[in-house]
Order: C-alpha cells, then structure tokens, then sequence
C-alpha cells in the first residue's frame, strides 16, 4: 500500500473516531439533561416556542430517531443555537476557531524548535553547569502550571514595567477586511507574546529533555565517530547529523502535546482574556448555554484528531523506514 | 523473575538524592494534609477582624495615623484647653488622656463601653453603657448616680460653663443642672445618638430615623425634618449653624432657622463631623472615609486608610479623628498573625494553603491509582491478547487522545455540578491512555519471551500467566505510570480548581488562585499569588524527581551514561 | 386514700406518655438547601449565603448551601419552584421606580409556575391593594397603599431583602465633563451620551464593558445590555429624565382623556436614519407590532393595550382595557419606535440572523457597526431634534472579557467610562488615580433571600422572622460590599424615597430575639441542639 492509500486511511479513521465523541456526547448531554428546553424557558420562552424548538431537534421522538436527527445536524453543519446569543452557534465559534489556532499554533512551534536546540545543547554541554542549569528550568517550567506564570508575567511584564499588553488580541477598534488583516499587524504581535512565552515555555521542556537524551544515545552510536573521523567540525555533526536522528521521538511527543494543549490553551486564554474557544466554553459552562458548550468541545475535538492526523503526516515523511501500510 | 518491587523501589530512590528529596517532600506535604488543622494557625473561611484603637492626627496639612492605642475601639475623642491635650473613650471602660506628646490611660472606676467623652469648665463628662456617666472633678474620677439604665451615647457641655446635655437610647436626654443629673422628658422612642450644646440656652441632639431635637434652656422640642435616615453626629460651633450626618453619606444643614439637606459625595454612614467655620467642615465615616467641606463644596479626602473612624474632633488648625470598629484585616502583608497574609476577606492563606494540600493529594493519588489500574490492565490486555482485543482497545485509546482534558470536565460540570469527584474522574477516565499504550508495548515483548511459554506450556491460564506472570514484571513500569500521573493529576486539579470548578468553600491551590483572580487584588498582593503557585510547582517537581529515578530503573541504558 | 393515688398516678402516667411521645415523636425541621450563585459568577452573593448559613446554624438548623449556575438557578426558583430558599436579584431598572413591578413580586395572582412570585406569599390583603393601587390615578392615595403593602410584606417576612447594592462607575475627568448620574444606572444613563461635553480634542466618548447585548434585535433581546445600547438608536415617545420624571420626548404632548384613554401628539420634523420621516402610523405600527409579536420580554407593558388609534396626521389615541397607571412612565418610556417601512416585510421577527437584522432607527445616535465580542460603535445623528445640544461625535464601546479588562482600560486611558460595576477590590485603586472620578450610586434593585412558602418550615411565619433575625447584613455591607450598599428592609429601595417606607418592622440581627419568637411558637431543641417542630 502506497502514501495515498495510508493517508485514506487514517482520514478514515479520524472521521471514526470523530463520530464515535459526537455519539458519546450525545449520550452525556442527554444523560445529564433529560430536556433540553427545560433550559431554555428561563430565557422567556413561551410554551408555544419551546414546542417548536422541540420540534426542530426532534425532542418528541424515540431516542434512536433523535440521534440520526443530531448527527444529520452536526453533519450539516447546523450546531444549534446559543441560548445565550440567539444566534447560531456555528457562526459564533467560527472565528473563535481561529483565535484559538493563531495563538496555540505558534506557541507549540515555538516550544519544540527552541526546546530542540536546546536539547541538543544540553546534550553537547553534558555535565557542565549549563546542562544542570537547563534541565532544572525545564523541570521547573514544566511543574509550574500555566495559569500561574500567566498570572506571574502580566504582573510583572504587563502591570509593573508596562511592557506588553495584559488582555486580549489586539487594540480596538482597528479596521480590517478579512481574517488575515486582523493578525498580521505589529499590535497583534504584541498582544501575542505573553500567551505565547507562557505556552512555550512550559511545553519547551519536554521536547528539550526528550531531545538530550536521544541526542546522548545516538552519540554513542558508530556514525558519530565517523563523521568526527571526517573532521567534519562538533556543531555540525551535533546540528546536522545526531539531532536528525533523534527527531522522531520528538515528533511522536508533538502529536501527544497537541492534544494536551487543547485543553490546557482554555486556561491560558482565560487568564489572557484570548477570545478562542476556551473562554467562550468557559462563558457556556458559566452560563449554561448547553448548545454552544457542546459544540466548542466538538470543535477541540476536531482539532486535536486534524493535527494529529498532520503529525503523523510529518513522522511518515522523516522516517524512512515506516512504510505506509 | 519475582522480587521484591518495593524493595528494590526503595533503594533506587535511595541512590538517587534528587528523588529522595522529592519523597521527603512529599511526605512532608502527606503529613501537612493529615494534621492540617493543627498546622493551620486560621480556620481557612474566617474572616479575620481586628480591633485596634487608632488615632488619626491631621497637623500642618497633612493627615497621620498614629499606631494603635490598644486592641479596643475608640469611641469619641475631644481636644481640652488646647491643642495638646485630649481624651479618647473607648470600649471596656477605657479612658486616655493626651499629653506631652503621649497617650495614658486613666484609672476609672467601670469597664463598661464608654461611648462619649465632652469637656469643660473643670470638668470632664464620659458617659457609656448602663447608663453610666463619670465625671472628672478636682483630677477625681466619680462615678454619678443617674436616673437610668439605658445606654447613653453622647454628651456635649456649654462652652464655658458646667452644664451638659446627654442623650441615650429610646429617647432618653439627661441634664446636668448644680451638679446633678435630671432626666428631661422627650416623648421620642428612637434612640438618641448625638448632642451638641454650643450655648446655655442652645441645644441640638439628632437619633435615629432622622429625629431632630432643638433643647432651648428648658425644654426640647421636636423639629420637622424631611427624611428617614439615621442621624450619627451633630455639631453646632455657635448657635445659629449646626450641621448633623448619618447614615448614607446623609448630611444636613442648620443656618438658624431651619434644617435642609445638602448634597455630600459619599454614598457610605459618616459617623462623626465638625463644623469649623461657616463654610469650613470636616467630616469622617466607615471605611476610613474622611469629607471636607470648603466654601460650602464637599469633597473626599483620601488618606489611603481604610479602618473605621467614629469620633473627630477639632482645635484650631488641628483635628484629630479617632476609630476604630473592628475591621476586616484585608489584604495584608505576611506578618506575624498571618505568616502569607490575608486574602481580601481577611482569611488567613497560610492556613487556606496548608488545607489546599488536602485536596492537592486527595485528587492527585487517587486520580492516579484510577489511572494506573484502568491503564495497566487495558495495556496488560492489549499486549497480552493481541489480535482483535489489542485493535478495539487501542481505538479506544486513539478516541481517548482526541478528547482534551480541561474541557471534559468543563462538560462534566456543566452536567452535574463542581466537585473533587468530578476532577477525580475526568482525570481518572481520560489519561489511562498513555499509561495503555506505554505498558502494552512492555507486554508486547514480555510475551514473546521464553518464561511465558513455559508457562502457557505448564497449562497456566491466560489470567494467571497475564497477572502471575508478566504483571510483576511490568511493575516498575506501572509505578512510573502512576508517578507521571500523580503529577499530571495534581497539575489537573490546580487548573480545574482556578477555573472555578472546584467544590465550593473547599480550599485547593487552584481555588485560592481563583478567588485571588476574581477579586481583582492579585495585580497588587503578591504573597496571595506565590505561595500556592509555589506549593504546586515544589509538589509536582517532586513527583518528576521521583520519576525520573524509576525511569533509570525501567530503562537501564539511562543509567549507564 | 388508695383510689385517689392510684387516680393520681394515672394521670401522672398520661401525663408522662404525652410529653415522652412529645419529645420522641417531635419531629426535627428538615435541612434548608440554601441556593446561591457561584462564586465566578457573583462572590457577594456567594459569600452571603454562607454568612446566613452561619447564622441559621447557631439555633440548630441544618443548612446546606449549594451554588449553582445562574440559569439552573433561575429553572429551579421560576419554572419549578423547586427550592427551600434561594438568594437571587432584581436589578434596579429605570421603569422598575415606579413600584408596581416590585410590589407585584409579592402578589397571590403570580404564583404560579413561570411568574414573579415563586415563594408563593398570598395575602388577600395585600392582594386587594396591589389592584387598588393599580388603577388609581390620585399619587398621594396610591403612595398610602404602596407603602401599607410594604408594611403588611415585612411583617409577613415572606422574603428577606438582603440588601442594596451601590453602582459604582468611574470616569476619566481629563477628557469628558458633565456626566450625569442616574440612580440605579449610575453613568451609563441614556443621557450621559446626549449631555458630556469633551474637554481634549477627543470627542468620541469611549465606554467599557464586559457586557454584550444579547442581541440587538428589538424583538428577541431580553438582556439590559441590549437595550441599553439600542435605546440611543432608537427613540421613544417619553423618555425619562435624570431625576425619573416622565419627559414627553418623541411625543410632544401627552393628553389624558379619560382613566383609559389616551392621545399622544406626535413631535413633527423627525427623520428615521434612512432619511424616511417618522409619522404616526410608524407609531401605531409599532405598538401593533409588538403586540401581533406577542413579544415576552414587552409582554407585561403593552399587555393593559386594547388597541391604537391613528386620530389624525400627528395624534394617536391609546385604549386601555383597564385604568393603568404606570401606562406613561412604563410603556411609552421603555418602547422603541420601529420604522413601519422596514419592518412590515418582516414576519418572523425573532429568527432574523444576525446580519439581517435592522438597524435603522430615529434616535439621537446612528447605528454604525458592531463586532460581537470586541467593539460598537454609534454617531450622533445630525437631523435629530436634540442633535444640536449632543457635543460629542460618537460613542463607542469596547467589550472587554472581565471585568478587570475594563478596570485596566480605564487605568490606562483606553476607556472614558464603565458601563459596568467595579469589584470593590477595584474601586480602592481606582480611587488613588489622578484621572479618574469614582461614582457610587445607590441602586433601587435589591437582592432577596426568598423562602418557598409551599414547604415547611418556611410556611410558619416564626420561622420566617426568626431567620431573618439571624442574618448578618452588617458584615455583608461592611465587608463584602465594604460599605458599599446598604442593608435591604423593603422591596421598594430607600433611594426610590417617594415610595419607600422607612417604618416597616425590621429583623436587626439578635440570636437571643430569634430562639424567643421561635421558643415562644413551641419550637423546641434536641439534645445535639438540633432544632424541632412544635410537638402534636
């Protein structure tokens, strides 16, 4: 079997297992809330209204029925209404979509490509203070949870020195056509670093770890002392041969990441005020707004099962000696 | 192949002096969560007051508070024959007299509450609780025979002579008239709270719901007022202007003839006033609230204190304010009495930390050993029976990755209600999934060795060669699981707890960062911010510590280098 | 000798078996589930409920505090009355001055499932007075009912009024003057905008919120938010001034005709945004609108309407189906008037997307944009009748995602104003800053602690006024709202002071009054303290 019947493959096997967590869902949000209107009449809904909403997702039929009618919904892409806003939920989450992917993806890049290098310096500096040095920030960065660096910098960076802004994605009000205008500007940069410097930071220990120790068993290997029987100088064969061979572990580590971040970014986002998904699912579990909670989890979901699809991509394409099948 | 793991544990982390830090760490912390009440020095939810008799001083433009007289309130204060001598009253009968630039107590014979203190010509009244009132004759302090048993709340003396006017609650006014006390007759029920007597013939005395009372020398008389607020202090210099606050920032005017209200910026109770010229007045309130009218304009003056002042008195330039009620300790620095300061309730977080590590461990080993038992087993499975069960169990790992951690339990939440449990399982039933995948590529190669085929070929059962014989040998492996996890639990609890999903009035670290957020004063309280921060960070580099010496054991080749 | 003994002793048996039977049988008072807030949602209210708890615990009741979601809140108490006690808010809205929606709160006629008193008090008394005051017309006799209904509710304690809570706004005195302050709405009023005059070249007057209008769809929004922001758009035919006096404003005057008649002239000259005029048949529209709608949220104002009448080219004529007295200050203040032209095509009103929904109205502003989540803005519209007083060019509004946002865009100079409450943790900073002026408002809204009056034992009115002994509202106000506020004594608030009633009893907190009253109803104490019925 070639790359593209691989690729066919796992597609399959996300659009799997995606279904499998709507149909999960489904069942929770039905176990835990028998009657969903039942929420909705605190909003000032009529009995009237509240048949025609029952109507609409079917509230009246068997359960099996409701649940084709859920997935049919889903599948068209109608996620239901916020309680809250009154306005479909699908258009709400659509650019908070996006938010949350401009902060967590940088952050993640950021993370493994200074973590690496690092690593590998770690790996060459062995037994120095460096190494100690290195290895204690990345243990202490990885122990201190997110939330309380946040905090800690828009303290100091934000409120003491003034040095970067404490909350949200950009001044307001700016002027801009599309999605791309929005964030490719000098302003959104600024609000961006302190997220991003604290997201990175505390996933930068990881790949920085992992990346020393592969690098320190890979040195022992015979390819090394060829390359220094070359003369080929220390940081180029650190740089560009061990740290080649000591990628895949890092990648296989990316793709678990990925899925921590997800759910670890709602912390950072509330902390930085980010207007991404997680806020706005914090905002529907404080509100009780059951539409838009669920549909931001269907959304995270979405997004952890696409970017892991990619890492394996990645992995594929790195090490040639997995062969697609 | 079996030995004894716990042994064999024990020396290893023995070896290492990083994990044996973190062991003795987190026994310290196991130790602190099980004695938390008697290492605690605060119950966690009390709102800690305080009472300190406190002096404010405004001298040459500026305001000074002078340190605390005592743990008692400080009633009322006045200035006598001049600006370097003053008494203060206050609760449990205590008396102080300024002078040469120091506060002395004075010996009086009660301990009741004492509410007021006025001075005159060789005299000085205090009156009090049970309707008390003492006198200070000839450098004597007697006690005086009243006709009453109410409380008595102010006295005031006509300038210049020895008469005085008292009033207490339920309406009660007495006179002093040749040296003794005679009760006048009011026909008012309604407490009675202030008086001021700026001439023989002029009295004012205001009380509760907005009673005024007008005394001319013999007989008082009820004035007709509009409003319904407490009435705190009045104070009338001369006798023709008078001005009395209460309750609400209430300010009313006296210019001779009749009363009216006048707009004040201060929405909270101002319990004390004088006014110093005709459009010169100063007055004080709860909250440390200090308003000062000039040109008949009010305005707030900050002093950056916030205890509650009740008496003020002035004398010349100078004036002097004295409180204060018990006040909530609030935001304060680490001390003493609170060793990390206090959260803007007043509650000691010290003590809010020690309980945090309660539900820290709580959620972190339990959480874990669900972890641990559901991961082992699924991964002892998968890598034992391989095949179909391996392929199901596995895709159930691959759903469990796609589903993130924080948001799960966001949705457990919203379907019942926050909770320790809550976080316990949301931890419980999502992360097994690396612990799965780690143990069954262990079994996987377990498998294939020679002793399980012997002992599938001794006809043990696919149980007993899973638990007898390969489960041992994967226990190293399972305890290093359980560490990773007990720092990812703990990790997880501390941000579920900050986005206020934890139990309510049950102290975790998250928790106190939450409220710390939620109240604003985070940006400014640094010791409310560190030590939970800390405490997370020490407890999960333990953990990592520990766990990085049982990686060296499942991986030998870690160890050679 | 002997019979009487042995007659003796039998009575004494009786005697003993009943006041045994008294003490096994009597039967403890169940545990109160108090239901309050999160603590995300609002601390005050959080931390009250465990005050109270406190409280009630010192005579032996058990009391199980459970903060929940505010909307699981709101199904509980209005949609199935499924509660003990739950502490909840009104908040204190400009047409809520007039006393009928408050008071209304407390009548027999709304108990049922849905309506505005799910603690279930009825009092045929205070039934009769509630219609009396309804229909009449006369202030001063109305005001002698409102404030009898307040006495008869205190002393029935049916509900426990916590207290009322200061609105405290700030602004930047550097760069605008002349604000105005509204009680219950502190500085974000509607007049605010129309009368603050810049003081910099900067003459856009920048507001900040953590609120967002739930939609601005003038027939689905149900949120404050929404219409505070939509009545600068919109106009209305009265609206009310700072000191809650009815002006006429797009009327130009109002003639009553009779107890259930009357005519509104309408102002000539206006324009609708589009540049349409605005004529008395948008008027009548209007009302028809709403009414054809049967818009919930209006429901209760346009509901005494029978119908409107055009009269003539300026002039519309209203017919009330009974004398309703709050017809000026409630209905005609709070109804926007919809340009016919626009909305006649639309049927469903209440399922218009949000890009389609119609934003043009005849009010003082013009709407220009609104990104959800970040940013509003509103221009002065030059033809409007008042255009020529407005100084500034436009408002504008940023939403920030909390509260502390707000906070921070108003130390930095970001923002001009709030538009929303500051924490009290906040307001002490805000204070100590050269540029900003701090507003502290009292509130007519008030927060309740209500008891299910359907459950025992909060049927017994001993019980009632002995719990409300029991709380200590000094420590909420002094330290949870660090004097901020005040502690609550009737549903109609002391700053609404015309009809406020200063007299009615009050429950100072006194644990030796409240095992009195309770003592003195035959409750009775078990050896732990807890708490009993009366036996038999």
């Amino acid at each position: 079997m070639g790359m593209r019947g691989y690729i066919l493959r796992r597609a399959v096997q996300v659009l799997l297992t995606l279904w499998v967590i709507l149909t999960l869902l489904f069942f929770l949000f039905r176990l835990g809330l028998p009657d969903p209107t039942l929420a909705l009449v605190s909003e000032g809904l009529s009995p009237e209204d509240r048949m025609l909403v029952a109507e609409r997702f079917g509230l009246e039929r068997p359960l099996w029925q409701q649940y084709f009618i859920y997935l049919r919904n889903v599948i068209s892409g109608e996620l239901g209404t916020s309680f809250h806003y009154k306005a479909p939920v699908a258009g709400i989450l659509g650019e908070k979509f996006l938010n949350t992917m401009v902060l967590m993806l940088p952050a993640i890049l950021v993370a493994y490509s200074i973590g690496q290098l690092l690593g590998v310096l770690l790996a060459w500096k062995r037994g120095t203070r460096l190494e100690f040095t290195g290895v204690s920030l990345g243990l202490i960065f990885r122990s201190a949870p997110m939330f309380w660096t946040g905090m800690l910098f828009i303290m100091l960076f934000g409120i003491s020195l003034g040095w970067f802004p404490t909350s949200g994605m950009r001044t307001l009000p700016y002027e801009a056509s599309g999605f791309l205008d929005k964030i490719f500007t000098l302003d959104f940069l600024r609000h961006l670093f302190l997220p991003v410097l604290v997201i990175a930071l505390y996933y930068a220990g990881l790949p920085m770890l992992i990346m020393r120790n592969t690098m320190l068993e890979v040195m022992g290997e015979d390819f090394i002392e060829f390359c220094k029987a070359r003369g080929l100088s220390m940081r180029r064969i650190m740089y560009r041969h061990a740290a080649r061979n000591a990628l895949l572990p890092i990648v296989t580590q990316a793709a678990i990441t990925i899925g921590l971040a997800v759910g670890g970014q709602v912390v950072v986002e509330v902390v930085f005020s980010w207007p991404g998904l997680g806020l706005e699912m914090l905002q529907a579990v404080r509100t009780s707004d059951y539409p838009l909670a669920q549909a931001s989890f269907m959304l995270m979901a979405a997004m952890i099962l696409v970017l892991n699809f990619a890492t394996d991509l990645i992995y594929g394409k790195l090490d040639p000696r997995v062969v697609y099948s | 192949m079996k030995y004894d793991a716990v042994r064999f544990l024990w020396k290893t982390i023995r070896q290492d002096r990083l994990a044996f830090f973190g062991v003795a760490v987190l026994f310290c912390l196991v130790a602190i969560a099980l004695l938390a009440p008697l290492v605690a020095t605060h119950d966690p939810n009390e709102m800690n007051h305080r009472v300190e008799g406190t002096v404010f001083w405004y001298r040459d433009g500026e305001w000074v508070i002078q340190e605390s007289v005592g743990e008692w309130t400080l009633n009322a204060v006045t200035f006598c024959y001049d600006g370097d001598t003053a008494f203060a009253v206050g609760n449990h009968g205590e008396v102080l007299k300024y002078s040469a630039g120091s506060w002395e107590k004075e010996e009086v014979p009660t301990t009741v509450h004492l509410q007021d203190v006025a001075f005159g010509e060789n005299l000085v009244v205090v009156v009090g609780e049970s309707g008390t009132i003492l006198e200070k004759r000839n450098g004597e302090w007697i006690i005086v025979n009243t006709p009453v048993e109410n409380e008595l709340f102010a006295v005031s003396i006509a300038p210049g002579t020895q008469k005085a006017l008292v009033a207490g609650t339920e309406g009660t006014v007495l006179r002093r008239l040749n040296d003794t006390w005679e009760l006048v007759d009011t026909g008012a029920t309604e407490d009675l709270l202030a008086v001021s007597f700026p001439a023989e013939d002029t009295g004012f005395i205001v009380g509760r719901r907005n009673v005024i009372f007008h005394y001319d020398g013999e007989t008082l008389s009820r004035q007709m007022v509009m409003g319904f607020r407490d009435l705190y202090d009045v104070h009338a210099p001369t006798t023709d202007m008078a001005l009395a606050v209460g309750e609400r920032g209430t300010i009313l005017h006296y210019t001779g003839t009749a009363w009216s209200a006048m707009y004040g910026p201060e929405a909270r109770d101002l319990r004390g006033v004088r006014l110093i010229e005709e459009d010169k007045a100063v007055a004080v309130g709860s909250h440390g609230v200090i308003i000062r009218m000039d040109q008949g304009q009010w305005m707030r003056e900050d002093t950056g204190y916030r205890r509650h002042l009740r008496g003020i008195d002035a004398f010349g330039g100078m004036l002097i304010a004295s409180g204060t009620d018990p006040y909530v300790n609030s935001l304060a620095r680490p001390s003493v009495d609170h060793w990390f300061g206090t959260t803007h309730l007043g509650r000691d977080i010290y003590s809010q930390v020690v309980y945090g590590s309660r539900a820290a461990l709580t959620v972190g080993f339990l959480a874990a050993i669900m972890v641990a038992v559901i991961g082992t087993n699924v991964g002892l499975f998968a890598g034992y029976f391989k095949g179909r069960v391996d392929g199901l169990l596995m895709r159930i790992v691959d759903i469990m990755y796609a589903l993130p951690l924080e948001p799960f339990a966001m949705i457990l939440v919203l379907l019942s209600r926050p909770g320790l449990t809550i976080i316990i399982f949301a931890v419980g039933l999502l992360t097994w999934r690396t612990t799965a995948r780690i143990i069954r590529s262990q079994v996987l190669s377990l498998a294939a060795r020679p002793f399980v085929k012997a002992a599938r070929i001794a006809g043990a059962s696919d149980l007993r060669i899973l638990y007898v014989h390969i489960a041992p040998n994967i226990l190293p492996l399972a305890f290093l699981q359980l560490a990773v996890s007990v720092a990812f639990a703990i990790t997880a609890e501390a941000t579920l707890s900050f986005l206020g999903l934890g139990p309510p009035r049950i102290y975790s670290w998250g928790t106190i960062l939450h409220e710390a957020r939620l109240s604003g004063a985070w940006r400014t309280a640094w010791w409310w911010i560190i030590p939970p921060g800390v405490l997370i960070m020490i407890t999960v580099v333990s953990v990592f510590f520990i766990s990085r010496a049982l990686e060296v054991l499942t991986n030998p080749r870690l160890g050679k280098r | 000798m002997k019979t009487i003994s042995v007659h003796w002793a039998f009575v004494l048996a009786v005697v003993m078996v009943f006041s045994l039977s008294g003490m096994v049988f009597a039967e403890p008072v169940p545990e109160i589930e108090l239901i309050t807030t999160t603590e995300a949602y609002d601390p005050i209210r959080y931390e009250s409920a465990f005050i109270i708890a406190e409280g009630w615990e010192q005579l032996g009741f058990q009391v199980n505090v459970r903060p929940m979601e505010f909307s699981t809140i709101l199904e509980r108490f209005y949609d199935e009355q499924d509660f003990d006690a739950t502490i909840l808010g009104w908040s204190g809205r400009v047409e809520r001055l007039d006393p009928q929606h408050f008071l209304g709160t407390l009548h027999g006629g709304q108990i049922d499932l849905g309506a505005n008193n799910p603690g279930g008090y009825v009092n045929p008394e205070y039934d009769r007075l509630f219609e009396a005051q309804t229909r009449e017309f006369e202030v001063e006799r109305r005001r002698e009912m409102v404030l009898e209904m307040q006495a008869i509710a205190a002393q029935d304690a049916p509900l426990d009024v916590l207290y009322y809570r200061d609105e405290v706004n700030a602004y930047n005195h550097e760069r605008f003057g002349n604000f105005v302050i509204m009680a219950g709405e502190a500085l974000y009023n509607e007049w605010t905008p129309l009368q603050v005059e810049p003081i910099t070249e900067k003459t856009v007057l920048t507001i900040g919120t953590p609120q967002e209008p739930d939609t601005i769809n003038p027939l689905a929004s149900t949120s404050v938010w929404g219409w505070k922001f939509m009545r600068l758009y919109y106009d209305k035919l009265v609206r009310l001034s700072p000191d809650i006096e009815p002006v006429p404003w797009a009327a130009e005057e109002l003639i009553p005709v009779n107890d259930v008649t009357l005519d509104v002239v309408v102002r000539s000259g206006m324009l609708f945004h589009d540049g349409e005029p605005v004529t008395v048949e948008d008027v009548k529209f209007t009302f028809d609108y709403y009414i054809e709608n049967d818009f919930a949220y209006f429901r209760p104002f346009f509901a005494p309407i029978e119908s409107v009448e055009v009269l003539n080219g300026n002039t519309v004529r209203f017919h009330l189906k009974e004398p309703y007295a709050p017809l000026i200050t409630v209905t005609l203040s709070q109804l926007p008037i919809l340009p016919k032209h626009i909305w006649e095509a639309i049927d469903n009103p209440a399922d218009l997307a949000p890009d389609q929904i119609p934003t043009v109205g005849s009010g003082p502003f013009m709407f220009d944009r609104y990104d959800r989540g970040e940013y509003k803005r509103i221009v002065t519209f030059e033809d409007h009748f008042s255009a020529g007083d407005i100084k500034i060019d436009a408002v504008e509004y940023r939403v920030y995602a909390d509260s502390e946002g707000v906070f921070t865009g108003l130390i930095t100079g970001e923002i001009d104003m709030t538009a929303w409450r500051l924490e009290p943790g906040q307001i002490d900073l805000a204070e100590r800053e050269e540029h900003i002026t701090v507003v502290s408002v009292p509130d007519f809204g008030y927060y309740h602690l209500t008891y299910n009056l359907r459950r025992k034992p909060f049927d017994d009115v001993a019980v009632r006024q002995a719990l409300s002994h029991l709380i200590d509202k000094e420590t909420m106000i002094t330290v949870l709202l660090q004097g901020r506020g005040e502690p609550g004594t009737s549903v109609i608030a002391p700053i609404n002071a015309f009809w406020h009633n200063p007299d009615v009893v009050r429950y100072p907190y006194d644990p030796e009054r409240a095992r009195e009253i309770l003592e003195e109803a035959g409750y009775r104490w078990d050896d732990e303290g807890r708490i009993l019925f009366p036996a038999g």
